[in-house]
């Protein structure tokens, strides 16, 4: 056992060794979570904007009529896409974009905007989905090739489905009935596997069928 | 130097683990630590390390149950619980692949569009489409969920909306898609077709021996007999104690004597009058009792009930209107009173003075309305059995125990039916797929399969069924899955490979028919005409008519065999493509049916997309 003095004296000598640097790691780390803090409120207050935009566009979109809604939308539109535009909430601002452009038929003004939504998304879904109305466009267009390379990835992954029914559409436009029907096959089995029907594409598969089989 | 060093390093370490710890808290927060710190025995699933508790799948599964149930659409017993929680847990997967990528992609709803959300839900307003706070915390106690808890799960659902919608909601459909779609589906067809039956071969078919046993070898699994059961039985129905219980002639009419008075008292109407006066001490009461008594006799003698009330009550409010009181429920005034009015008959007729906590009253009886109470013979039944009811109750649990204790005790279910006096009943052989009547009922069921009985011989305890008796059983014999011999199913097999020979000759001819037909010739006779017809017609068999639409104009004709063997020779005519509307609102129609298909398509590509890239684990 060492006496109090002792004891006094060795707590003194690993202050006199460590205290200044506790005090500044101290000081350091509540400066470091006070910072977090603050951006990590700031980032909530940014995307809780961004999120009320969002919702009032779709709510325009979904629910209002006439002219005001597209120019209502539009506004919107343009302030998630510039203020916001590394967000989310931009991409959906885009494929909004997208589809008020189809509905006045401006079909190169939607592309334009698909394409954006394409180049700046992170997420692998919108991007397909993108992908997939792109060449939807382009397939009213009857630019059959772009559309068939754009559709043209890896892994649909959850699409895969609609991916394969629109390139059977599109082999069927070039006059490929056996490639299009076999893109209608896997796109028939990859909704049956998720346990949907697709009635359409049965049809179409239908009027392919090769004689003799049922 | 050496020593500098030493006390540099250190004080970077502690600047390192200090800045370490801090960064973990903030990131975090306190639950991070201890939640690291201790696995979840209730785990039933992990989604990209977040875990899914058998507590929340059983929670989620029994509000889907309740809501069923609510529903009225479906019966409790056929209820599997399972496949409610498989349903659930699938859901709750779905959406914590949801939540995480929403978090991921730094989504959010602030606190005031939740609140907004509240308060725009219907099923908190009144008629008036207002909010109503009351509503709000009662309907949330009903579900067992607090506020706090509410706001969480509805600020989750808000930003899963957002994620899902953003895709649905972005869906456009483009005007040549609507015309395509218009000329594929509304397409009609001209065609038609003829049947050439299996039957007409059959008396041709010969199956010899050896492709009779060839077939049994081959396909020796379908000829197996299903696991089966012969159960002795006794049921005991408690109705069946009725019989030997008595009620006399006496307690029937006691009991048929409460029965008309509460019914008399329940459901005769009576309107009355009266007349007030109070006091305050005996002398004023002499008074008030002599000024009623006077009135009486007036009333008696002539004059007008409700004049003197008028002149005369204290009642002040039914004064006015001659002491009018209206209809009077039985309980609802002071039993004096109401003892001396339903004493009274006759309308007009005026009771003797009645003390009551208000005072002295004089009561005219305006109008009565008897209920009709019918003869004790019209429900002599209904009283024996509610006579019966207490001692059949208790009968009956009698006679259950008896029987638990003497199915637990007895070696034999015979001995159990002799020493209760219940009949032995021996079952047909019951097959677990087709189980008839009350054999078929879960608890039944379960028992009938159960090792207890099937293997240990054991007589059951009553089991109750759905009509309120019991059923107590043991195995007689017993039959697992096994092997028919080929004598036993020989006709059978025969049956089947006539039918699979005829089918096949019918084929055949139709496939010459089919040939001369595309070698130009003609084939007369039975030939049946469709014309205009739609890809859902009813105006030929459905096989036949997608066998029409399969066709083409470069391969106008093909067969099709039927369900029942038969095949069919189908030839197209005329393919005519569907009509494009002009009519705007019939497009505008279709437009929203299409986007709402693709709408929902797209979300569950969504949610299958996240199941691709995520990480499931299930325990």
């Amino acid at each position: 056992m060492r006496s109090d003095e002792e004891q006094l004296e060795s707590l003194k000598e690993w202050w006199s060794k460590n205290g200044k640097s506790l005090i500044a790691g101290v000081v350091v780390a509540v400066a470091g979570v006070g910072g977090w803090k603050a951006w990590e409120s700031h980032q909530i207050s940014k995307a809780e904007s961004a999120s009320q935009l969002y919702s009032e566009l779709s709510q325009i979109v979904m629910n209002g009529t006439g002219e005001s809604r597209d120019q209502q939308a539009d506004a919107l539109i343009a302030r998630l896409t510039g203020d916001f535009s590394k967000s989310v909430y931009a991409d959906y601002a885009r494929l909004f974009a997208a589809r008020l452009a189809v509905e006045r038929d401006e079909l190169d003004q939607a592309q334009s905007h698909l394409r954006a939504a394409l180049d700046s998304t992170r997420v692998e879904a919108i991007e397909l989905v993108a992908r997939l109305r792109l060449a939807r466009i382009l397939n009213s267009q009857e630019r059959v090739d772009e559309a068939l390379s754009l559709l043209s990835v890896p892994n649909a992954g959850g699409f895969t489905a609609e991916f394969e029914a629109l390139r059977g559409d599109l082999l069927m436009s070039k006059g490929d009935a056996l490639q299009a029907r076999e893109a209608y096959q896997k796109a028939l089995e990859a909704s049956r596997a998720a346990g949907e029907s697709a009635p359409l594409v049965e049809m179409k598969l239908d009027s392919l069928a090769i004689h003799g089989d049922a | 130097m050496l020593v500098k060093i030493r006390e540099k390093s250190r004080g970077i370490v502690a600047y390192f683990l200090v800045g370490l710890i801090a960064i973990a808290f903030s990131m975090w927060g306190m639950d991070s630590l201890f939640t690291a710190m201790r696995g979840d025995p209730n785990e039933l699933a992990r989604v990209n390390g977040e875990s899914i508790s058998q507590f929340q799948v059983d929670r989620m599964a029994q509000q889907q149950m309740r809501q069923l149930l609510q529903s009225g659409q479906i019966d409790p017993e056929q209820l599997d619980m399972n496949l409610l929680r498989q349903f659930s847990l699938n859901q709750l997967i779905q959406e914590e692949l949801l939540r995480q990528k929403a978090a991921d992609l730094n989504m959010r709803v602030s606190d005031r569009q939740v609140e907004r959300q509240i308060v725009r839900m219907r099923a908190f307003q009144d008629e008036n489409g207002r909010f109503q706070q009351e509503t709000f915390t009662q309907l949330l106690r009903q579900e067992g969920l607090s506020p706090a808890a509410f706001r969480a799960q509805l600020h989750e659902d808000l930003v899963n909306q957002q994620l899902l919608g953003g895709l649905s909601d972005s869906e456009f459909v483009l005007a040549s898609e609507l015309t395509e779609f218009q000329l594929l589906v509304g397409q009609q067809r001209d065609y038609r077709y003829r049947v050439i039956a299996a039957e007409d071969f059959i008396s041709q078919v010969r199956i010899t021996d050896e492709a009779l046993e060839a077939f049994y070898r081959e396909q020796i699994a379908r000829f197996m007999t299903p696991e089966q059961i012969r159960v002795d039985y006794l049921i005991f129905d408690p109705a069946s104690l009725v019989a030997g219980m008595n009620v006399s002639e006496e307690e029937l009419q006691q009991e048929y004597q409460r029965y008309a008075d509460t019914l008399r008292s329940q459901s005769s109407s009576y309107s009355a009058a009266h007349i007030l006066l109070t006091y305050s001490n005996n002398a004023e009461k002499q008074a008030a009792t002599q000024r009623l008594q006077e009135a009486r006799q007036e009333v008696l003698a002539g004059a007008d009930f409700a004049e003197l009330a008028r002149d005369l009550s204290e009642d002040l409010a039914t004064a006015r209107r001659g002491g009018e009181l209206g209809p009077v429920q039985p309980g609802s005034l002071n039993a004096a009173f109401e003892t001396a009015l339903f004493a009274m008959s006759e309308p007009g007729q005026v009771s003797e003075v009645v003390e009551t906590e208000f005072g002295l009253h004089l009561i005219q009886l305006l109008a009565r309305e008897d209920a009709s109470v019918p003869p004790l013979n019209e429900v002599r039944e209904e009283l024996r059995s509610r006579l019966l009811a207490q001692p059949l109750r208790a009968a009956t649990s009698d006679k259950l125990e008896q029987l638990r204790n003497l199915s637990f005790s007895s070696e034999s279910l015979k001995e159990v039916a002799e020493a209760s006096g219940i009949e032995l009943h021996q079952s047909g052989w019951l097959v677990r797929e087709t189980l008839p009547s009350f054999w078929a009922e879960s608890a039944v069921r379960e028992a009938l399969f159960s090792r207890d009985v099937i293997e240990d011989g054991w007589i059951t305890e009553p089991l109750r069924l759905q009509d309120g008796r019991y059923l107590v059983l043991a195995r007689d014999a017993y039959q697992p899955r096994q092997q028919q011999p080929l004598e036993a199913v020989a006709d059978e097999v025969r049956e089947h490979l006539t039918q699979v020979q005829a089918t096949k000759m019918a084929r055949e001819a139709a496939t010459t028919q089919l040939e001369q037909l595309q070698a130009g010739e003609t084939l007369r006779g039975n030939w049946r005409e469709i014309t205009g017809a739609t890809r859902n017609t009813q105006n030929a068999p459905r096989d036949i008519n997608r066998e029409a639409f399969r066709l083409s104009n470069n391969n106008t004709a093909g067969l099709v065999t039927l369900a029942n063997g038969d095949t069919a020779l189908v030839e197209l005519q005329r393919v005519q493509q569907g009509e494009v509307s002009q009519d705007q609102a019939e497009l505008a129609q279709l437009r929203r049916l299409l986007l709402e298909d693709r709408g929902y398509r797209l979300q569950a590509g969504f949610v299958k997309q996240l199941e691709s890239e995520a990480k499931i684990e299930l325990r």
